[in-house]
């Protein structure tokens, strides 16, 4: 028989349990994660033809518009689409459900306080939208911050939701979070907590598997590493400010995107915790390549758009 | 023993792998203190930079400028730094493709455009296809009117420009000309001085322990040329605001050095912390000609005065104006609710960026009184669908006051009709309870329950104007004089619903801030305040809430401008020439 000491039997234990925990890296293929994300059934069922967009733009009609991206395309509004008002940030998942949610636009008239932290999911196979799920929050939407969810993005390698909600942020306290969601039951896996935070996306740097989300009080972006299973690891890191940039400014990262060429795309706009002006309103598009020989971002221009 | 911390450590590490809520560990919030940041009233400043000599001469070089046929700025010649930078500025500013904004896309009118960098281009600088030219210069010119830059590769082997690339909204480094000027607008402002600590007849040259940079910064909302000369003292940087459009200073931020090392200061940030600072919900006193009282800043209700008294008289309890409905008549429906309020944490979409002042009402040259005024813009006023209010409260020194609503346009189009919600609760509070009477052919009648009444062209109104009154037990209150184009003011008549309410203090019906309550297109006496009068109750003995919507319509016919606004050229710059649409009662006491 095999004898172990106490103390080797200790460091053994020690040593399984921390591989257990800290989810040693593995090598991941460099890249962003929304391959899996497909068209939801339901657009064929009513005669829409891909490339399709969503249109949250709330020009002419409330709520959710999926329009096919050809010149002349058609426009689909289904009845339940404008149930929760005007819309904000949207994401498919792998099965084409389509995860969306609340934002007020120029008043609270059609956009109650309380559906305004509230995840819906527009089904890919019916095309009707339903409440998914009430996102947590330490203290509700109010009419000092009328904003909840405000950032959106699903990981189809471990099939998890990151939602951020600004919910019951003030000037003085940052109470908002970005929560890791198992959309098959609705559980909160992970989450990470006292930060407000917009745009999310999640990129294989080739080391580490990071969450990107640009912060909604200043102009700059962050990342977090996630463990294979898309827990949180470690602490937050400072990737860049848009303001630093030249041609910049003080923009709040609004929307991340990440391509097969591994160039990022963020569009940048005003944030401030107010509702927004009735007009297009300028937003900055800035391109960043990834260097992966020193894990950094760099700019590569920046476009006004609006 | 050993088996013991075995456990203990067994437990710890057990513990350590179930979920934790993990904190994101950044440090947004910074803590302001009220004296970190400053806004400079920009008009007065502007009268005193035309002092500053640098000045002085820039500008009688840029009207020479504005005057010549090509009206380019260009270089002063000790910028210059041979004569190839030289041919390389005069083949660009002789060439049309180059030349295509400098003057106004309608108008013709000159523009003021500026070089602000001639020199050797770069590799990088370079589109492919000119990638092996090695005698080509870059030279960049800033258009202060459009807020656009036009970049030039000149090639000097050709003797032409070879291409021509448009940057809008993109600000060009500039030139050592105007690195001075702001330079001298910093160091010439009272309030950077202040700041500083430069006692009477010190100037920064004598203080060693200050050392001074120039730094790039954004006036996102002016769009306008902004540089950030940045003073450093101690552990502490200074950054001063200066706009290159106005030659003027926009504002002053102190930072602490190291503890925020990605900080950047623009107009946005700077006039956001400043107003959030000191006016955002919180009250700040004024007093003149017998009146006090205190104003806030509100999240969607715009500037409310509060607790205002005349030689010692509770007049006011409260007024504010809670929305602006705004409906076009070329799309059934369409239109907007607008709240104004602070600039950050608030539900309004049409924000303060400035803060409120006070200035004289006269009669002819005599002060008769004086106004309490805020303005609200959206973020890129004058451009389509922005929208810009004032809220004015009017004091006269005879114990009258007018409560008004101005709309500065510029809206979604020239059908616009604008509906200003506007709620008033008058003191005082005891026993004195007012009664509301309308006059009507046969004198004054007296309102005995909840009500609205509009305000009509045919509307009969009392020999001295006036179409409604409080009136107390004692026999005194106040006369309701609607705007029917008599305030000399432009007004052109209020046309108004007024409402009255009864106060129920156990339900918030508007005390609080209110959150938008009417449709942005009803064009009845459904603006919102219908739902505290209806079903009716009696108004006999209650405290009452006035509620009134005046109704404007815009109007861009040349010369008889309404409720509306457009963009000029005035000395080569964008200058937006405002036609205010103006409504609101006034109160007189009798």
């Amino acid at each position: 028989m095999l004898y172990i000491s106490r103390t080797a039997f200790l460091l053994i234990v020690i040593a399984l349990l921390s591989g257990a925990c800290t989810d040693a890296p593995k090598p991941l293929p460099r890249g962003p994660v929304s391959h899996c994300v497909k068209n939801p059934a339901f657009l064929k069922k009513y005669g829409l033809s891909p490339p399709v967009y969503i249109d949250l733009r709330q020009k002419g009609r409330k709520g959710l518009v999926i329009r096919e991206a050809s010149a002349n395309g058609k426009a689909l509004q289904l009845p339940s689409w404008d149930d929760a008002g005007t819309l904000g940030v949207y994401s498919a998942d792998n099965q084409g459900h389509i995860y969306i949610s609340p934002m007020p636009f120029v008043s609270l008239y059609e956009s109650p306080l309380s559906l305004q932290n509230i995840l819906y999911r527009v089904d890919a196979f019916t095309g009707k939208m339903d409440s998914f799920m009430m996102i947590p929050y330490r203290k509700p939407p109010s009419t000092s911050n009328p904003f909840g969810v405000t950032g959106l993005t699903f990981d189809c390698q471990t099939e998890l939701l990151y939602v951020s909600s600004v919910a019951g942020s003030s000037a003085d306290q940052e109470l908002g979070a970005i929560y890791a969601i198992a959309p098959e039951d609705k559980t909160v896996k992970d989450k990470l907590l006292q930060v407000d935070a917009m745009a999310l996306c999640v990129f294989n740097t080739g080391t580490q598997k990071r969450l990107y989300f640009g912060l909604a009080r200043k102009p700059e972006v962050y990342s977090i590493e996630l463990t294979s299973d898309g827990r949180y690891r470690g602490t937050s890191r400072f990737e860049f400010s848009l303001a630093n940039i030249k041609g910049g400014g003080f923009d709040n990262a609004q929307h991340i995107s990440i391509d097969r060429n591994h160039i990022m795309t963020i569009t940048g706009l005003e944030f401030n915790y107010t509702l927004m002006a009735a007009s297009d309103p300028m937003r900055n598009i800035y391109r960043f390549r990834f260097d992966p020989k020193i894990e950094k971002w760099i700019n590569i221009d920046v476009k006004k758009e609006g | 023993m050993r088996f013991v911390i075995f456990c203990l450590c067994l437990s710890v590490l057990m513990s350590a792998c179930k979920q934790k809520d993990q904190a994101a560990g950044i440090d947004s919030i910074e803590k302001i203190n009220k004296d970190d940041v400053r806004l400079i009233d920009r008009t007065e400043f502007s009268k005193h930079a035309r002092s500053i000599p640098e000045i002085a001469f820039y500008h009688k070089q840029l009207i020479k400028a504005l005057a010549r046929t090509n009206n380019v700025l260009l270089l002063p010649p000790d910028e210059i730094i041979d004569s190839s930078h030289y041919a390389a500025q005069m083949i660009a500013v002789a060439d049309p493709e180059f030349l295509r904004d400098t003057r106004h896309h309608i108008t013709k009118e000159p523009l003021r455009t500026e070089i602000m960098t001639v020199r050797k281009a770069l590799p990088s600088d370079l589109v492919p296809s000119l990638r092996s030219c090695d005698d080509c210069y870059r030279v960049e010119m800033y258009n202060y009117f459009y807020n656009k830059t036009t970049v030039a590769t000149v090639d000097l082997k050709q003797k032409k420009l070879v291409h021509t690339e448009l940057f809008t909204g993109a600000q060009a480094d500039i030139n050592k000309r105007l690195t001075d000027i702001a330079t001298q607008i910093a160091i010439h402002s009272p309030e950077v001085a202040l700041a500083l600590g430069l006692k009477p007849g010190e100037d920064l040259a004598t203080m060693s322990n200050v050392k001074t940079s120039l730094r790039g910064t954004k006036c996102e909302r002016s769009k306008h040329l902004c540089v950030a000369p940045t003073f450093v003292k101690e552990n502490r940087a200074l950054w001063t605001i200066v706009d290159l459009t106005d030659f003027t200073l926009v504002g002053i931020r102190w930072t602490e050095l190291g503890q925020d090392q990605h900080q950047v200061v623009t107009e946005r940030s700077l006039q956001n912390d400043f107003i959030m600072t000191n006016y955002c919900q919180k009250e700040n006193p004024f007093s003149r000609d017998g009146w006090e009282g205190l104003h806030r800043l509100t999240g969607s209700d715009g500037l409310e005065i509060i607790d205002v008294s005349f030689k010692g008289k509770k007049i006011i309890n409260s007024a504010k104006i809670v929305d602006w409905h705004v409906s076009y008549s070329f799309k059934e429906g369409f239109g907007y609710s607008d709240a104004t309020g602070c600039p950050m944490f608030s539900s309004a979409a049409v924000i303060a960026f400035d803060v409120p002042f006070i200035e004289d009402i006269r009669s002819d040259s005599t002060v008769i009184g004086f106004a309490l005024v805020q303005d609200f813009r959206s973020p890129v006023w004058p451009a389509p669908c922005n929208y810009r209010y004032q809220n004015r409260y009017e004091f006269y020194k005879d114990g009258s006051f007018r409560i008004v609503g101005i709309n500065l346009g510029r809206g979604c189009g020239v059908d616009g009709w604008y509906r200003p919600v506007f709620r008033m609760d008058l003191g005082p509070d005891d026993e004195l309870k007012f009664k509301f009477e309308q006059y009507t052919s046969s004198g004054w009648a007296r309102w005995n329950s909840e009500s609205y009444n509009l305000q009509k062209p045919s509307t009969k109104y009392s020999p001295e104007g006036y179409l409604y009154r409080f009136i107390d037990r004692t026999g005194h209150g106040y006369y309701v004089e609607p705007s029917y184009g008599q305030f000399q003011d432009g007004g052109r008549g209020d046309f108004a619903y007024s409402y009255i309410s009864v106060d129920h203090e156990d339900q918030d019906e508007g005390a609080m801030d209110m959150i938008t309550i009417g449709a942005c297109c009803n064009t009845d006496y459904r603006q919102g305040p219908n739902q505290f009068i209806e079903p009716s109750e009696s108004i006999k003995n209650q405290k009452l809430i006035y509620w009134y919507v005046p109704q404007m319509k815009n109007d861009n016919t040349k010369g008889a401008e309404y409720a509306w606004c457009q963009t000029e050229v005035i000395d080569g710059k964008a200058q937006v020439k405002v036609f205010p649409g103006t409504v609101g009662p006034k109160f007189v006491p009798f």
